[in-house]
């Protein structure tokens, strides 16, 4: 089983959920719904609980829209063949951001992009990775100009 | 940003014993040399070739689940090497850093190999860095050489290994070229230089690997270089196409036509017909039969039928090239008791255990028949080609083409793999669910092979039933399935909850698979089935022995007649199709074949579709169950059963008053 990792709500501590405190030693063991942040103590529920799985099926998210900058583009925005540096990788998880960095996509990079279309998929390097198009649509980028191939 | 790495402390105090060690040849007798790497960059190969023994490789990141360890002779010396899971990095996120991170400090003395791809240098580096910090002595193996130089990268070894104080060997795995250097340069192994200007006391594993990647970048500068050709290699060309938007569709349908003509009509046609009637029916049954009446005689006469078997190349589903007929007159296993004599109670033991083995149910002439003439050929072709694939490294293509579908069904484009191979055994792919991040995933999954996937030993029945169906009945019969994956996989999601994990896949080079790697594959992958496979047919035909033989058979069958007659309108006698169908789908299916094209065909297209359906939906097998309750617990699996079988005769029942009602306007 692979580790459920949870952020603190209040102080952004990022940890691992079995590494919560008070599932170790405490009376109501299991029972207890609330998770304690190994830093800051704060308490809280780990998923906020559903109403009902109904209502779990026709729940539907939401995007937010974000204004960006003029020269700042997201890889998403890009189009195949086009290259841009990395400034950053937007919101996600230290997870994600971590599994994004070990493939050697980090803030500096250049990335070309492969295609968009069904999944975009760039080069960093020598690795291809493809990518959601929701990953795509966080990582921001400065636009390249293309690379000039040698005659 | 929890979850250090091991803290340094008491490390370092022991390090230069470690050292010492690994340098001296003379040191201890048994030691050990662990490979690590990314993933995909042929560990397993290597592993291989430097112990002669094989574990399954494949171009697919991610393949080596467990830890396998073998010994072999180096220099004169016993060793132990131990092959791991490929990591990007390790931080224990994944079960596989976890695994290799333990491996690791388990054998505190070890010589590490870390394996890595040439042409991604960058990776590997960053991933030595990460090692550096544990101490061990180490060689760098830059494997598969030869993609590097194809590509026009230049890699300066020596400088490389100046810089990071280790032996540093080139090979390429397939062809086994390197693997003497790398022998040769295992007691040179040395731990990592320390590297200054790294913080290591970074905020969390992602800044630290910034940190490190910088470092990385630094060292690149100075070994790599790459001038690119002005041609991209075919196999470069061809993977760019296998995700192309509009290609890339071409190629899934080209690569399924010849997945279906090899293993849908070649092997479940071709192979199946002469294992089956040639080599069973003609030869060895005959054979059996009376080889068991001369052991075990009583007063009886088998029927003895003409049986005819025509060898053909298959075209089209319709169409195909006949090449010979042989007619044959054998014995079958129906029989008549000589009329007018008493059975003596030892004649009637004779008989028992004659039916147990070659009667109607038995377990030489059905079972195995069974398992080897018509499943064996099937699974055989099929893991053929699911290898080809694998090697070739299309999976990873074919999960970007799908990632939007399965995207509404809670699940990403890496699913596609277990979802695969579930084509070929639903049990083997359940157990493959292991390779999805979350639980979600892996829940989803192995309810979606549970319910609707065919295995290849029903797949193949269930062809030769599509084509007593007309075009029509065959594309309703598909339509069917793949909208109940995807409804069922949607609402499995839905109720189960919690978040898909990221969709990041690396796109391993499209590569000419190994003919040698794949029937090695193949034969692996074989015998783990065959083992599972046999014992459970002979089971399963006993059992029906047993009911047949205690009357029983018939009393359930009329305990299920409002099910099978009322609700689906299929005759009582599918009854049994049924209840072996708990135990094994693809053998229920048998039966409805059989009551579809035998001597005297008791089902309307109608009911076939019908009968179809209701089987397809079946929970593939009993192993399923057990592999099911193994991965997830036995509540979990318990409760996909409950609702998989009501699920199946709901909507088997449903498609039979749906298609009275349409043939009625």
């Amino acid at each position: 089983m692979a580790v459920e990792y949870l952020s603190c709500p209040f102080c952004g501590f990022e940890f691992a959920k079995e590494d919560t405190l008070c599932r170790h030693g405490c009376p109501l063991g299991s029972m207890c719904q609330l998770i304690r942040c190994p830093s800051c103590q704060y308490e809280f529920a780990d998923k906020p609980p559903a109403v009902s799985w109904l209502s779990g099926l026709f729940r539907r998210r939401q995007r937010p829209a974000v204004e960006l900058p003029e020269n700042v583009l997201t890889v998403r925005d890009l189009r195949g063949g086009e290259r841009g540096r990395v400034l950053c990788l937007g919101a996600g998880t230290a997870t994600r951001h971590n599994n994004l960095a070990v493939f050697g996509l980090v803030p500096g990079a250049e990335v070309e992009v492969v295609q968009q279309r069904p999944a975009p998929v760039v080069r960093v390097g020598e690795t291809e990775l493809a990518l959601d198009a929701a990953i795509a649509r966080e990582i921001m980028v400065e636009r390249l100009e293309p690379e000039r191939a040698p005659a | 940003m929890m979850k250090f790495l091991r803290p340094d402390e008491g490390r370092a105090d022991h390090a230069p014993a470690e050292g010492s060690a690994g340098a001296s040849a003379g040191a201890p007798a048994q030691a050990t040399t662990i490979l690590v790497g990314n993933p995909n960059v042929g560990k397993s190969l290597l592993f291989k070739n430097l112990t002669s023994r094989y574990v399954t490789v494949s171009n697919i990141p991610g393949t080596t689940v467990e830890i396998v360890r073998a010994r072999a002779n180096f220099n004169g010396r016993q060793i132990e090497i131990v092959d791991t899971p490929g990591i990007n990095d390790l931080t224990p996120r994944s079960d596989d850093a976890r695994v290799t991170r333990q491996v690791l400090d388990e054998h505190a003395d070890a010589t590490v190999v870390q394996v890595a791809d040439a042409k991604n240098l960058r990776r590997a580096l960053l991933l030595t860095l990460q090692l550096a910090e544990l101490r061990h002595p180490t060689v760098l193996v830059l494997n598969m050489f030869d993609e590097l130089e194809e590509r026009g990268g230049k890699i300066d070894i020596d400088r490389l290994s100046a810089l990071l104080g280790v032996p540093v060997v080139a090979t390429v795995a397939p062809a086994n070229r390197g693997t003497a250097e790398l022998v040769r340069a295992l007691p040179a192994a040395r731990p990592l230089r320390e590297f200054s200007g790294v913080d290591t006391e970074a905020r969390s594993d992602y800044e630290r690997n910034r940190a490190l990647l910088a470092k990385v970048h630094e060292m690149l500068a100075e070994t790599y270089s790459v001038v690119q050709p002005p041609h991209p290699a075919f196999g470069i060309r061809l993977g760019f196409w296998a995700m192309h938007p509009l290609r890339g569709i071409g190629f899934l349908a080209l690569v399924l036509l010849a997945v279906f003509w090899f293993v849908g009509l070649f092997g479940a046609g071709t192979l199946v017909d002469f294992l089956e009637m040639g080599v069973f029916q003609q030869r060895l049954n005959p054979g059996i039969m009376w080889l068991t009446d001369a052991v075990l005689p009583f007063p009886h006469e088998h029927v003895v039928a003409p049986v005819s078997y025509e060898m053909s190349i298959p075209l089209s589903p319709a169409h195909d090239v006949g090449v010979a007929t042989i007619d044959r007159i054998v014995s079958t296993e129906a029989y008549t008791l000589t009329p007018g004599v008493e059975l003596s109670w030892w004649q009637a033991i004779t008989r028992f255990i004659h039916d147990f083995l070659v009667g109607e149910y038995g377990a030489l002439t059905m079972a195995l028949s069974y398992a080897l003439a018509i499943v064996l050929p099937i699974v055989t072709t099929f893991f053929f080609v699911f290898g080809i694939l694998e090697d070739s490294g299309y999976f990873p293509r074919m999960a970007i083409m799908v990632n939007r579908v399965f995207r509404f069904m809670g699940l990403n484009g890496k699913a596609v793999l277990p979802m695969i191979l579930g084509l070929g055994c639903d049990t083997m792919a359940t157990m493959t669910t292991r390779i999805l991040e979350t639980r979600k995933e892996r829940l989803v999954t192995t309810m979606l092979l549970a319910l609707a996937i065919p295995c290849s030993a029903q797949l193949g029945v269930l062809l030769a039933l599509m084509a007593t169906l007309s075009p029509v009945g065959a594309l309703v019969w598909m339509g069917l399935v793949l909208g109940v994956i995807v409804l069922v996989g949607w609402l499995t999601a839905r109720i189960i909850g919690g978040e898909a994990s990221d969709f990041i896949l690396e796109i391993p080079p499209m590569r000419r698979p190994q003919l040698s790697n794949v029937l090695i594959k193949t034969t692996s992958r074989l015998n783990w089935y065959l083992k599972e496979v046999i014992p459970l047919f002979v089971v399963g035909t006993a059992l029906l022995f047993l009911l047949d033989w205690l009357r029983i058979l018939g009393g359930i069958g009329r305990l299920m007649q409002p099910l099978v007659s009322g609700w689906l309108g299929l005759p009582q006698e599918m009854a049994n199709a049924f209840l072996v169908g708990f135990m094994r789908r693809d053998f229920g299916a048998v039966y409805i074949l059989d009551a579809a094209t035998g001597p005297v065909p008791v089902l309307s297209t109608h009911q076939i579709l019908v009968a179809m359906v209701t089987i397809t939906l079946f929970m593939p097998c009993f192993a399923n169950f057990l592999m099911i309750a193994k991965e997830h617990g036995l509540k979990v699996a318990w409760r996909m059963a409950g609702f998989i079988f009501p699920f199946a005769f709901f909507v088997g029942g449903a498609v039979n008053f749906i298609g009275r009602w349409l043939s009625n306007i």
